[in-house]
């Protein structure tokens, strides 16, 4: 499909000023229609035949409300981490383990099933990380995916090593996500400013691949 | 016996906005709604039961809303059925390619219910009358 990026480097798209604006324009307008329709519904009182109810309707407006609220905060966050107002905690850390523990997390039944392929050489994907900030970036592109994806199709995720090198990729054959995905910018800058890389390749019809790289610490460091 | 009623078909990816639009459609509106949550299954479901007017979102999962409208207008059976897109994108490309599809409304979020109804109503009389 053309009018969709097939390739593209997060961290760039995170420091597009239309890129965010899109993203932020999409992130908001959508709750702000249902909080508006719900709302004037109610003013409207249209519902004495079937079909809604007023407290559904409240209930709507409150979800929405919540929804923009989460929004704003996510943008905010965007910011303080792109300007550096937050300081990363970064540490050595082991990459595989915090995968390991995010697929267990968010792993459900009723969603994609996620299948994890570690590397084969055990405990050595060692990288230098901030690790409540990579598994807030990691969490949501996994559990992203997940959401897209039809439960009969895995997400498949898989850490490879090499001398300087850990990369981490996701892949699903889900439909393309629609724009306006500010958590997957926000991971964009928390990747990059753990000193990695983040970037997203589509296949033509369908299915992302997300390809994570981050620098390997050397033993002992 | 009353005349069956007029059937939109709406292309919306956000659940909450599925819901709301057609308590809109539906009880300020008095239309038929059929809601589906992407492209593919728009066509899909337009092809099985033309509808009297598609309202559709830009921003969708898999095939986005442009491509729907070019596939509909490649249609025989759709070419002609009219298309209102009610979208939070905001690009001016956007907006002159769906002109050159011949969109017959192009509606921002968020919107006034009372307002979406009438200008469906306005697309629907321009259809009618052959406009």
């Amino acid at each position: 499909m053309a009018d969709k990026k097939d390739s593209s480097l997060i961290a760039e798209r995170s420091a597009d000023p239309a890129e965010r604006l899109a993203a932020a324009n999409h992130a908001l307008r959508t709750p702000l229609a249902s909080v508006i329709a719900a709302l004037e519904l109610l003013q409207e009182a249209v519902l004495s035949r079937s079909g809604g109810t007023r407290q559904s309707l409240v209930a709507a407006a409150l979800e929405n409300a919540e929804r923009l609220a989460a929004v704003v905060e996510q943008w905010l966050d965007m910011e303080r981490l792109d300007t550096g107002a937050v300081p990363m905690q970064s540490r050595p850390l082991e990459l595989s383990s915090l995968v390991s523990a995010l697929v267990a997390e968010l792993g459900r039944p009723d969603r994609a099933r996620l299948e994890f392929t570690p590397p084969s050489c055990g405990a050595c994907a060692r990288i230098s990380g901030d690790p409540a900030r990579l598994s807030q970036a990691l969490s949501h592109l996994i559990g992203a995916a997940s959401n897209r994806s039809a439960p009969e199709l895995p997400v498949k995720l898989a850490l490879a090593v090499s001398d300087k090198l850990v990369a981490l990729t996701i892949e699903d054959d889900a439909p393309h996500p629609a724009a306006g995905d500010l958590g997957l910018l926000i991971a964009g800058v928390i990747v990059k400013r753990c000193g990695g890389s983040l970037r997203m390749e589509r296949r033509p019809e369908r299915g992302s691949r997300l390809a994570i790289e981050f620098p390997r610490l050397a033993e002992g460091a | 016996m009353n005349a069956p009623l007029r059937k939109i078909l709406h292309v919306e990816d956000d659940v909450s906005l599925q819901r709301l639009v057609r308590v809109v459609l539906e009880q300020i509106g008095g239309y038929a709604v059929e809601t589906v949550g992407d492209g593919v299954r728009a066509l899909e479901a337009a092809r099985q039961a033309v509808p009297h007017l598609v309202l559709l979102d830009l921003d969708l999962p898999g095939m986005s809303g442009l491509s729907v409208l070019r596939e509909m207008r490649a249609t025989e059976a759709l070419r002609t059925v009219p298309v209102v897109f009610l979208t939070a994108a905001a690009d001016p490309r956007l907006m002159d390619e769906s002109r050159a599809l011949g969109v017959s409304e192009m509606l921002a979020k968020p919107f006034r219910p009372r307002l979406l109804v009438q200008s469906i109503e306005q697309v629907l009389a321009r259809h009618a009358h052959g406009g």
